[in-house]
């Protein structure tokens, strides 16, 4: 199909835009703490949700605090939250997958009956539940997002193994003595790495959202520590009064979740892979 | 067939038990003393004495597996416990909200539903026209939208803008309309991606071609791709649903709706542990008996999969 | 030409920018069965499709003719609307012909209501003589059924029944046999050449099995690399192949008697004809040098015989002047 033949090229290039998008946002709430106006925390009474001027850029709360400190702090919670849940997530389970895979017997069963047991509760049901029940903070937060998130990647890359260990060259490989964790680092990741990368750039919006949800509903990360979600939950009751208070968190988050899972569409069409079913 | 559906009933009895072994477990393993957490949450004060006479009528100072099969038994016969905070039963507070959240939930699926089956056979089947980036970039948007953010937003230009909508939502048709829309929107969204996705490439098998070489009208062929399409479209509806319950939570509690999900949120805040226990409990035999109720159905739209027994 | 019921003359088709086939002419009559050989990539699937007119083919250049009328000039829609009428498939796979998870009851009826030819009182027992035409004595269970959970001979036999139920006059098949067991090959083999004889029903049925076109076809037509080398009748063309190509083709057939077949060194290009030369030549063991500019043409060598090479019309011309023919 001539589309096809056309765009690889250009998908290409989205893809390097994408990623230098994400690696801004990565930067910025990285640098953070140097780029506030203002310190996050100083409430003061007399700045009282006001409009946004020169010394506050996106106004203030009802507190009084700086809305585009806060918003920039914020970058530092939900991204840094989200990203490295994700990464953690993804290690722990593509491993689990992929010892699932490759020895079967007993470890497959473990495996595969917990992530059975746990993917019996609706996602959000459960993370609610723990984050309820624990208290809130981010560590919580991302416990209750954790506890059902590896199980993706598990069950991707144990798919993807069991395919794969009937292809001829891995007979190969074993039959010429390779061990099995020279055959799982060397020859399977490798060849799963690319729709498990798909499925990880998906991810990161969702359990961003997820932990920013979990903060709105006050389990999550609470005040006065600046997230997102429980900037927005905090600043509702004063909707009519300031907007802003509500607005820029709230763009801030769509701006960065859709960053994100549009890179992990880029992968997608670049690679070429499924990225499996989006939970 | 039969066989079948038997196999799919012991597994979902196995389920059942680690369901319900974790989420007594779940509440077991919080922090604190729930005989302290019972008495806090009636506003009574706690002397040693009170603790102690709470413990022993509550049964915690017995062995956790008896504790647990006490529990599971009473819960076979419906009963969950009373509620800490006021002393109703659990599964009484339950079977209130659950027609509130039944409400919101079947209409926002339905509405998604019926607005995204349309659209992604028609972005798929006319791939790259206008009609097709319009909605692909309109999909993105919604999927990317958490449901608390909507639900803001909604609030904020229905209500306090355009005074379209009342804040505080009745238990009327017109105050179902922003969850409805809070819940549907990104659930909508995704549905249009991933049907559309699986459209594409049943449109691109071997059958599809043969039917056309047929001379089998287009209608014809539609409905044969929307028949092995099936499977995946039910597949990605039933992931919905836990969607749907979590998210109800967060908008019903926004919305003041008053179903399971407020019912939990409020529970939580009070420490109401009985009635979370119960709500956890609750959603997830529903979410199971409805991916059980989709499995089966599986093997009714393809008949290979009763021999090999479906699922992953 | 009176019972010409297909004909194509300098048919050139492919899927993109290049022909997959080129410059392909012949001619069918009523009853006929042509056989189109050759290895994997010569285009031969391709010609079948674009016959089919199927969508994604391209027409470049040529006609084709059916029953008369020209069809190649007529919109897409019509041609197809035509070709789907009046001619019948049977491809190697039953999952290239049918949906694998609906009964052949339902996508019988769905053919059928498409052609306008349903009707509801007479459909039971047209699909019953239908069936038995084709040997499925068991026609009701075999209606109820998937494709997937039947073997592949009766999917093949359901097929021809489909087409003998549509009452299609030709019967385009690509590689009907080549998916099935040996014993069952001659089965279905055996149902084509029936169709023929008792039915009259004209076919082209694309295929790598000399055996095959041996048994069943009328004409043989060889092609190579997008190109027709060889056409002529079956005796002619297997006994005195007057193509290179044609040649090493039969002599690469196993035989049971302890002979080591001949093989080509190389293997056929995957790029479809080229503009100027022919294809054969760098593989040809008769090639001269001035072969890789000569325009391709098929040379009469005999009485409906022809061949693109023209080695083989002047080692004809000279034999006959030899007086050895």
């Amino acid at each position: 199909m001539k589309k096809r033949v056309k765009t690889r090229e250009h998908l290409r290039r989205r893809l390097i835009l994408f990623l230098i998008l994400a690696g801004i946002l990565v930067l910025i709430s990285i640098l953070a703490p140097l780029l506030c106006p203002n310190d996050p925390n100083a409430t003061s009474a007399a700045n009282m949700n006001k409009p946004p001027c020169a010394e506050f850029p996106f106004g203030t709360d009802r507190y009084g605090r700086c809305v585009c400190s806060r918003v920039l702090m914020g970058s530092r919670t939900s991204i840094y939250s989200a990203v490295a849940l994700v990464a953690i997530t993804f290690v722990v389970g593509m491993a689990l997958g992929m010892l699932a895979g490759w020895y079967g017997g007993v470890i497959d069963t473990l495996v595969m009956r917990t992530a059975d047991v746990l993917l019996a509760f609706p996602q959000m049901v459960l993370a609610i539940a723990v984050a309820g029940i624990l208290g809130g903070g981010m560590g919580n937060a991302m416990l209750a997002m954790g506890i059902t998130g590896w199980t993706l990647y598990a069950r991707l890359a144990r798919a993807q193994v069991l395919a794969l260990k009937e292809e001829a060259y891995v007979h190969a490989a074993r039959l010429s003595g390779c061990s099995s964790w020279t055959i799982m680092t060397k020859t399977l990741l490798p060849n799963i790495l690319g729709s498990m990368l798909v499925t990880a750039a998906t991810q990161i919006g969702v359990m961003m959202i997820g932990i920013a949800g979990l903060s709105f509903l006050g389990i999550g990360v609470t005040e006065p520590q600046a997230e997102w979600g429980s900037m927005i939950n905090s600043s509702r009751a004063y909707l009519q009064l300031a907007p802003w208070a509500v607005l820029a968190p709230a763009i801030a988050t769509i701006i960065t979740v859709m960053i994100f899972n549009y890179l992990g569409d880029c992968i997608r069409d670049y690679l070429d892979v499924e990225g499996g079913v989006e939970r | 067939m039969g066989k079948y559906i038997l196999r799919r009933l012991v597994h979902l009895v196995f389920i059942m038990i680690a369901v319900s072994f974790l989420t007594f477990l779940l509440m077991y393993l919080s922090p604190g003393d729930a005989a302290a957490k019972k008495l806090n949450a009636q506003g009574v004060a706690v002397s040693e004495e009170v603790l102690e006479k709470t413990r022993e009528s509550m049964g915690l100072n017995r062995p956790f597996l008896v504790q647990y099969a006490d529990w599971v038994l009473h819960a076979l016969q419906g009963d969950l416990g009373v509620s800490y905070k006021d002393g109703f039963p659990v599964a009484e507070k339950l079977y209130k909200a659950l027609r509130y959240t039944a409400i919101l939930a079947l209409t926002s699926l339905a509405l998604a539903f019926a607005v995204a089956l349309p659209l992604s056979i028609l972005t798929a089947l006319y791939q790259d026209t206008l009609l097709d980036d319009i909605t692909r970039f309109f999909s993105f948007v919604g999927n990317s939208l958490p449901n608390f953010l909507i639900s803001v937003l909604l609030m904020y230009f229905l209500c306090v803008r355009w005074h379209l909508l009342p804040l505080v939502a009745n238990q009327s048709v017109k105050g179902l309309i922003m969850p409805c829309l809070a819940l549907s929107i990104p659930i909508c969204g995704r549905f249009i991606r991933q049907f559309r996705a699986e459209i594409l490439e049943q449109l691109g098998k071997a059958y599809v071609s043969g039917a056309t070489l047929r001379g089998v009208r287009q209608g014809y062929v539609l409905k044969n791709v929307l028949h092995n399409s099936s499977i995946t479209i039910l597949t990605i509806v039933g992931l919905s649903i836990g969607t749907l319950l979590g998210g109800s939570v967060v908008v019903e509690t926004i919305f003041r709706w008053p179903g399971l999900g407020k019912l939990a949120m409020d529970a939580i805040s009070n420490r109401d542990y009985p009635v979370i226990q119960g709500f956890v409990l609750f959603t997830a035999t529903v979410y199971v008996l409805i991916n059980l109720i989709i499995d089966i159905a599986y093997t009714w739209i393809d008949p290979r999969l009763r021999e090999t027994g479906g699922g992953s | 030409m009176n019972g010409e019921i297909l004909s194509v003359s300098r048919l050139t088709v492919g899927y993109g920018e290049h022909p997959e086939a080129a410059d392909v002419s012949f001619s069918l009559q009523k009853g006929e069965i042509l056989c189109l050989v050759g290895e994997s990539g010569c285009g031969k699937s391709t010609v079948l499709k674009a016959l089919l007119a199927a969508p994604e083919i391209r027409l470049f250049d040529g006609t084709i003719t059916l029953e008369g009328q020209v069809i190649s000039e007529l919109p897409d829609k019509e041609r197809r609307a035509l070709c789907s009428e009046k001619m019948g498939i049977v491809f190697q796979s039953p999952e290239a012909t049918f949906n694998p998870i609906r009964s052949y009851r339902k996508q019988f009826i769905e053919t059928l209501k498409s052609h306008g030819r349903y009707e509801r009182a007479a459909f039971d027992g047209q699909v019953e003589q239908a069936f038995l035409k084709v040997e499925l004595t068991d026609w009701k269970r075999v209606l109820n059924e998937c494709p997937y959970a039947l073997s592949g001979g009766m999917n093949q036999r359901v097929a021809l029944a489909l087409a003998l139920l549509l009452e299609q006059e030709i019967l385009l098949c690509d590689e009907p046999t080549s998916a099935l067991d040996a014993t069952i090959q001659l089965q279905v083999a055996k149902e084509l050449k029936r169709l023929r004889d008792k039915n009259g029903v004209t076919q082209i049925i694309v295929t790598h099995n000399l055996a095959l076109a041996r048994f069943l076809a009328d004409h043989i037509g060889v092609m190579y690399a997008g190109r027709l080398v060889e056409l002529g009748r079956t005796a002619d063309v297997l006994r005195e192949p007057r193509h290179p190509y044609t040649r090493s083709l039969i002599e690469a057939i196993p035989v049971l008697d302890g002979r080591m077949p001949v093989g080509l060194p190389g293997s056929p290009p995957m790029t479809g004809p080229s503009d100027t030369g022919c294809e054969f030549c760098e593989r040809c063991p008769l090639a001269k040098e001035d072969c890789a500019g000569r325009d391709y043409a098929m040379q009469q060598v005999g009485d409906g015989h022809y061949a693109s090479c023209c080695e083989a019309k002047q080692a004809l011309q000279g034999a006959q002047k030899e007086g050895t023919k």
